[in-house]
């Protein structure tokens, strides 16, 4: 197992390797030269190639990844061309909003979906489940942002309930427990019923499969208690599909979070992607998509030794 | 099925305890709301080229001068400035201005700001604005062999003189220099690497300060925190935390109308929607007035690509810009027939216009010769809604002349790195100006932003003519021939200058003003009520 691990890390350097030279190739050749967004339109050539040159977009772009790398493997990720403060200094807190809207999220969507999937495949064809269905389909395909702004008009504007955005009340009134959960809800609420939608759904069909398994049939004829039947023998089966769904929503959120955080103008790293796509922000983008690049690897190998501890028959 | 109705229950009744939460904090008096819409490009007051970032540091840094209105100009770090021959000024500080550390602002800081802008090799968007005074070129750096620019001479603490190249409109020097630059802390600045003074602490995270306001914090993207400048020499801000918030336009709508935001920036830079007005105006709690603004939407004519002056004005004359400014603005708009906006004290309003005549533009077609079955594509580029609106009226209007005209649109940043590259054949774009009627950056042969590739002779040397012209009365004559030329020759075509907003909590006493570059000058005297 150790070695395998090791293995799946090794493998990841010339994949990140890989990963950020096309997606530096390709930010690159975005048409839009970074440099008209950070000069007046009344600034003579001088000035602008002086601009140019401080931010090294005079030298070649092979030159310039080459560079880009060096810095990076010794954590220097560069400034933001947008506001010029080094990128490590901006990412840490935006990270942090994010995670935290994320897990917040995930937790509240799985808790959620999870026993209403099981509950949706023992009473299949109820009522219960038809209603479920209904709402599968409501929370897959209903807008991000249409939910997003039908909230706020009714808590914040009509109700006057929640806050219309942010992540904490800025000034002296706002930072309390209460007040940070309060400027989670709607986002949570907004974000969770797609997970909460696609959860139910696939626990629901990976369920209705397990039923039908000898050992299912094996457990009820034992005797065991319904309880117990449903969640040791029924639901840690259905678990290895699950795994794979979740390992790949989380890194989905990053990308997911992006109409959300705008939305309700969260802090994190949806919003500052938008922001550094809008001003050709290079740096930024780099550090954003390595990042991304980052998560999606490590919770590909976390499904991967998960789906060993869940599943003894699996071994590396 | 018991079971389930239970925990169906339980989790409703979780949810619903959690939405009951604390209620919505409401804001002490003391902390303002600002929404604004730009993102903030950092705080380097020595190089700011976005209207946001440099709104915001307007309040961190004094300038000599203030400019309530934009021919008025009003002592602010200087308390006089003044001039007999138009070449130079004697500029006469406060005595009782202090930064915020306790030092004493003079004459020297002036002059240290002035020489770091000219300084060869520090970035600086001060150099159009100081490209006037004797010893810089035209980028406003110092000629060589020169360690400071010779006409800065400091004569005490608190006196200065400023010697320009050639005699100019004392409203030119008192706006560029007086108003647009920030005057920085020597003591300060010149122990940071001014080479890199864009990632330097001035710039990312400043702590003196001559203005208003104090920089406490800025999440990238999120908003900005200011505290009251308790030495600043106008007398200690009223209000004493500022919070600028930064959102989208459907955040500013929610925000003002929730009460979460007391002002809306206004400008170009934190301004709703027409279609949102409305619901606005309708709310008790809020001011809501509009003014003409100083900027302009132009549709951009490519003039290497359509040489033919019968083919530019034809689609002048084609489109319907009343069309577009009741349609689209519902009147909240001004048609203008050049880059002068109405809000400019050199718009010439008697410089008739071609006006929507599509009779006329297909008569003009028809003895050009032009060959109609060619393709022209229309760059439209995202963000501006109104605008994006417009180009498909634009579009039509032409269509029904005839022009086979295509739209293509592209966010912002690619659409002006075609511009720029003159790959384009039409372009809509919107600018905005100084006070000051000279657009020679844009609308000169050598200006560095000549996008409509116009290269006029007769043009450039009005412009230059009118930047060394010193009173208005001459200046105007100048100004009126450019725009005539502009009209006869259509090298653009003027659409419209859309009004700009002053939306405000009826709780907040101040805020901007119809002339909105200079709306912070009283900053420290606006007010806030429980």
């Amino acid at each position: 197992m150790g070695k395998y691990i090791l293995k799946r890390i090794l493998i990841m350097i010339p994949v990140l390797l890989m990963v950020s030279f096309f997606s530096f190739l390709i930010i690159n050749m975005a048409p839009g030269d970074p440099a008209d967004l950070y000069v007046s339109p009344d600034m003579t050539q001088a000035q602008i190639e002086l601009t140019r040159q401080k931010l090294g977009l005079n030298q070649p772009l092979l030159v310039r990844y080459g560079l880009w790398l060096w810095n990076t493997v010794q954590g220097d990720l560069g400034f933001s061309f947008q506001s010029r403060i080094p990128v490590t200094q901006v990412l840490p807190s935006k990270i942090s909003a994010t995670v935290q809207l994320m897990l917040v999220t995930l937790v509240f969507s799985y808790l959620i979906g999870i026993p209403l999937g099981v509950l949706s495949a023992k009473y299949k064809n109820s009522w219960f489940d038809n209603l479920m269905t209904g709402f599968n389909f409501l929370g897959v395909s209903i807008p991000n942002f249409f939910l997003g702004l039908g909230l706020i008009y009714i808590f914040s504007l009509k109700l006057k309930l929640l806050p219309t955005g942010g992540m904490v009340t800025l000034g002296p009134s706002g930072g309390s427990l209460g007040d940070r959960i309060n400027h989670l809800i709607l986002p949570v609420i907004v974000l969770s019923t797609f997970y909460i939608s696609n959860m139910i759904r696939y626990v629901r069909s990976s369920m209705i499969d397990i039923f039908q398994e000898n050992y299912m049939r094996t457990a009820v004829a034992k005797g065991l208690p319904q309880r117990k039947v449903l969640l040791k023998h029924g639901l840690r089966n259905s678990l290895v599909p699950i795994i794979t769904i979740i390992s790949s929503d989380i890194p989905k959120l990053l990308g997911g979070a992006v109409v959300t955080e705008q939305i309700f103008n969260w802090p994190g790293i949806g919003q500052l992607m938008m922001l550094a796509i809008n001003s050709r922000d290079y740096p930024m983008l780099m550090a954003i998509n390595l990042l991304a690049a980052v998560a999606v690897l490590i919770f590909n190998l976390i499904a991967d030794i998960m789906y060993a501890v869940v599943d003894p028959r699996i071994r590396y | 099925m018991k079971k389930i109705l239970k925990s169906i229950s339980i989790l409703l009744l979780t949810l619903s305890l959690v939405a009951c939460g604390t209620g919505q904090n409401t804001a002490s008096a003391d902390t303002l709301y600002i929404g604004i819409m730009n993102t903030i490009n950092g705080f380097n007051p020595v190089y700011n080229t976005e209207a946001a970032a440099n709104w915001v540091i307007r309040m961190m840094y004094p300038t000599l001068l203030d400019q309530p209105e934009s021919t008025v100009f009003e002592s602010n770090l200087a308390e006089s400035f003044e001039t007999t021959d138009n070449k130079t000024f004697t500029v006469k500080l406060r005595a009782d201005a202090k930064w915020s550390d306790g030092t004493a602002i003079t004459a020297d800081d002036v002059a240290y700001t002035l020489n770091l802008a000219a300084t060869p090799d520090v970035e600086s968007s001060n150099g159009t604005y100081i490209s006037t005074l004797l010893g810089v070129d035209a980028s406003g750096k110092l000629v060589d062999g020169a360690t400071s620019i010779e006409g800065v001479k400091v004569v005490s603490a608190t006196e200065l003189t400023l010697t320009t190249k050639a005699a100019a409109d004392p409203n030119y020097i008192k706006e560029m220099i007086g108003f647009n630059i920030f005057i920085l802390p020597k003591h300060i600045v010149e122990k940071l690497d001014t080479k890199n003074i864009g990632s330097s602490t001035l710039a990312t995270a400043p702590s003196v300060f001559g203005g208003a306001y104090k920089f406490v914090k800025y999440e990238t993207g999120s908003y900005v925190q200011l505290e009251a400048n308790e030495t600043y020499y106008k007398g200690e801000a009223k209000i004493k935390n500022v919070f600028v918030r930064i959102t989208d336009g459907t955040g500013l709508v929610t925000g003002i109308t929730s009460g979460d935001l007391h002002l809306l920036a206004g400008g170009g830079i934190g301004t709703v929607t027409v279609d949102d007005l409305a619901a606005l105006k309708a709310n008790d709690s809020l001011t809501v007035e509009s003014s003409s603004a100083l900027s302009t939407q132009l549709m951009y004519i490519n003039n290497s690509v359509f040489t033919s002056k019968e083919i530019r004005q034809a689609m002048t004359y084609a489109i319907d810009r009343q069309k577009i400014i009741d349609q689209l603005l519902k009147g909240e708009g001004d048609k203008i027939a050049t880059m002068f906006p109405q809000a400019s004290a050199y718009y010439n309003k008697d410089v008739a216009a071609l006006d929507y005549d599509p009779a006329k533009a297909k008569e003009l077609i028809a003895a050009s010769g032009f060959d109609m079955s060619k393709e022209i594509t229309l760059l439209v580029p995202t963000g501006n809604t109104i605008r994006v609106a417009s180009a498909n009226l634009i579009e039509q209007d032409l269509k029904a002349v005839g022009f086979n005209v295509k739209q293509q649109t592209y966010d912002f940043t690619t659409m002006l790195s075609y511009v720029k590259k003159g790959e384009f054949q039409l372009a809509l774009m919107g600018l905005s100006y100084n006070s000051d009627p000279d657009n020679t950056g844009y609308f000169s042969s050598d200006g560095a932003s000549n996008y409509s590739k116009v290269y006029d002779k007769t043009v450039d040397e009005l412009w230059v003519k009118g930047k060394q012209t010193t009173s208005k009365e001459e200046r105007l004559p100048i100004y009126n021939e450019i725009q005539k030329i502009y009209i006869e020759e259509a090298y653009i075509v003027g659409l419209y200058s859309a009004k700009q907003y002053q939306i405000k909590s009826k709780k907040l006493t101040g805020g901007i003003t119809a002339f909105w570059a200079g709306s912070l000058g009283k900053i420290h005297e606006w007010t806030l009520a429980e």
